[in-house]
């Protein structure tokens, strides 16, 4: 492990008092509370992102020699212009490569995504990066609730922190009990089942606040068996249901996200449909991307999103359709520059909730032959050159 | 700077064990302490106290206890009387002094009980304050390491409640106050105590450094709003004390973990200057590990069950 090498400033002659400064900009801006990112306005949030991602790219320009010379084919070591042209990795190349910006020596671990197709993709995680995501997550506890730390009990639905290995998702779930009460429970079996709703019950009793956070299809099935059992929990305004990962698996197909948020306020009786919110990360970002009370996703200013044309990989405007990118500066371990496997929308501006900044939609996966061809096709490209 | 990885040098049972112990004070109340010891196979470094702030329970600690076992050192933490945790008494009826007496008795327990060798003690926000008058009445502490200590109680309760609280008329006093908009104190008898006990100015913990001569490094933050660096510097007199040292953290507040970067300078720092102080240097050593983020979070959620399991 490498620890910063802080060369204190001494500010007396007689050296008794010296300055600690292990601050960047990146970790002010994510851990500050004075104010929060989405406090921000939008135009001083697009500068901040602009300043970040591009000392972002010249670092992994420096420590990743995949990526410099994935650079440098692509358009050279010139600089760019808008942060548009900085190359994107498909999250393909992840599954073909290993690529670090750190030395193996600083690596926490590599970590998989879930895998339910085909091949996994692995991806490295310095302590910097962690701790960064892990921020990303406290700083936008004020779009959710003020949460205390020893007063909001997680029933954190999947395994808990002793049975989680380098599966990414159930790793950011499990990193949760470091700051709040958790009971983590898989519902698989009616006995599972018994035990949530128990549970929720008892941490209802005991702390100010219980959030419940799962994938949707477990939620689904919980709100089912409460529904059986008459609604036994009342969350009434103290619950947050916390939804993160796939949407598909709740019905095999498209799910109506009103129609969930409905069957969830009613089954676990809740005040309000603003106490369900969805989460979206993948093994390949490093921030969360949290929803507010009226749906919509905020992308805090140290990420970039841009949805790209299948065919050229321009951007394209914003409220249309296209491939979701990410350059996200909060990542050390790796070049967080890529191209996802969804489609989706940005829009910029005030949000309905009050806050100004840049939201996304994550409509679907990619699904048609051209647009998938253009990942997978990225992919390849880039793990062939890797390989040369 | 190049670091090892401890978990090469020590087995998964030793690595993080906390043990618990009870110590039964003259008056019969408990005190509830942690043990974790070093987990280096360097020469052992010695015991170091860790005081927790005001409203913190034992395992917000766990990160510095790590840092301080990975290093050498034998490290106990122990919940205050009259506090959150398991040992006697109830935050209410929290006073200065009676913060300062559950400090005593565990240093008297460790020198006593425990025979340890070289004692330091580490101690955060207002659990400094105590360490601060321990150092002048005791003479079995061999230095003081402190984290956005109180010195200056009055100051920093004023900056916390908005009023100067010392300067309010005994028949005024509200019954209670609240801190952090959740923890509820009694208030007439804490302010009848600071007064009694001579806890409010920060000119008493000056007079009272000034006949301390063990060294002292202290961490003050830059942007802290309940502790100000010159207030710290104040106390320590550092023109008459040459042993002594302030560091001042640049880019935090009081509440250092806050910024992890930040948190993990200081931790690195003060590890090194515990590891020089314990060997009778002037200056820090080097600090020769660090837990990992996966450690970090496994002694935090292995710490919260234990907490959780004693209603601590």
């Amino acid at each position: 492990m490498t620890a910063r090498c802080l060369e204190p400033e001494r500010t007396d002659a007689a050296g008794q008092v010296w300055v600690l400064d292990a601050t960047t900009a990146i970790d002010t801006l994510i851990f500050s509370d004075s104010p929060y990112w989405y406090g921000l306005s939008l135009e001083v949030q697009q500068e901040r992102t602009d300043r970040l991602v591009r000392a972002a790219f010249e670092f992994h320009l420096e420590n990743c020699p995949l990526f410099r010379a994935y650079v440098e084919r692509e358009i050279g070591l010139r600089g760019i212009g808008s942060l548009e042209e900085i190359p994107l990795v498909s999250t393909r190349a992840f599954k073909f490569s290993e690529i670090s910006s750190v030395p193996a020596s600083m690596i926490e671990q590599w970590y998989r995504s879930s895998g339910t197709s085909g091949l996994t993709s692995r991806v490295p995680r310095d302590r910097r990066s962690l701790e960064r995501l892990v921020g990303s997550v406290h700083s936008v506890a004020g779009l959710l609730g003020r949460w205390d730390d020893d007063g909001a009990a997680v029933v954190n639905l999947g395994p808990g922190r002793e049975h989680v290995d380098d599966v990414w998702f159930q790793y950011v779930m499990s990193l949760i009990e470091a700051i709040h009460e958790t009971d983590s429970i898989i519902p698989s079996s009616l006995n599972d089942m018994e035990r949530i709703a128990a549970a929720c019950k008892r941490r209802l009793a005991e702390y100010d606040d219980l959030i419940i956070a799962g994938p949707p299809f477990y939620i689904a099935s919980v709100c089912d068996f409460l529904e059986e059992r008459g609604r036994p929990v009342q969350g009434e305004s103290r619950i947050t249901v916390l939804t993160a990962g796939g949407w598909k698996r709740v019905a095999g197909a498209d799910v109506d996200r009103k129609a969930f948020r409905a069957q969830v306020r009613q089954a676990f009786n809740l005040t309000s449909e603003a106490q369900i919110r969805d989460v979206f990360n993948q093994v390949e970002l490093n921030s969360v991307l949290f929803e507010c009370s009226v749906h919509e996703k905020h992308v805090p200013p140290w990420v970039h999103v841009a949805p790209r044309d299948p065919d050229t990989l321009l951007p394209v405007p914003d409220g249309q359709l296209g491939i979701m990118s990410y350059l996200d500066a909060s990542c050390t371990a790796f070049p967080c520059f890529i191209l996802a496997e969804d489609l989706g929308t940005v829009v910029r501006g005030k949000c309905a909730c009050g806050r100004e900044g840049v939201r996304v939609d994550i409509v679907r996966r990619v699904e048609t032959r051209a647009a998938k061809g253009c990942a997978l096709t990225m992919g390849r490209l880039h793990a062939a050159r890797q390989r040369q | 700077m190049q670091q090892d990885s401890v978990s090469s040098t020590a087995s998964s049972d030793e690595l993080g064990r906390v043990d618990e112990d009870v110590i039964e004070t003259g008056d019969g109340r408990r005190i509830v302490v942690w043990r974790t010891c070093a987990v280096t196979r360097d020469a052992r470094r010695g015991t170091i106290l860790l005081a927790p702030g005001f409203c913190r329970r034992m395992y917000n600690l766990a990160t510095l206890a790590q840092y301080l076992t990975f290093n050498g050192f034998e490290v106990y933490r122990y919940d205050p009387l009259n506090h959150l945790g398991p040992s006697s008494g109830v935050l209410y009826d929290f006073t200065m002094s009676s913060g300062y007496y559950g400090m005593n008795a565990v240093l008297s327990w460790l020198r006593g009980e425990r025979d340890v060798d070289s004692l330091g003690i580490v101690a955060t926000s207002l659990s400094a304050r105590h360490a601060y008058r321990a150092c002048g009445e005791r003479h079995d502490i061999d230095y003081l390491l402190t984290a956005v200590g109180v010195t200056h109680l009055r100051a920093t309760l004023q900056r916390v409640f908005g009023v100067d609280w010392a300067a309010c008329e005994r028949e005024l006093l509200a019954p209670t106050v609240v801190f952090e908009d959740k923890h509820v104190i009694h208030g007439p008898p804490f302010w009848e105590d600071a007064y009694a006990g001579d806890w409010w100015e920060g000119t008493t913990t000056q007079r009272e450094l000034d006949s301390v001569d063990i060294p002292i490094v202290a961490f003050a933050a830059r942007d802290d709003d309940w502790v100000q660096p010159h207030e710290v510097e104040a106390a320590l007199g550092l023109s008459r004390h040459r042993e002594r040292r302030l560091c001042e953290l640049a880019g935090s507040g009081h509440n250092v973990s806050q910024n992890p970067a930040v948190a993990q300078a200081m931790l690195v720092s003060m590890t090194g200057e515990a590891m020089g102080l314990a060997a009778g240097f002037d200056r820090p050593l080097d600090v020769k590990s660090e837990p990992t983020f996966t450690q970090i979070t496994e002694q935090i959620i292995k710490e919260r069950r234990l907490s959780a399991r004693e209603g601590s």
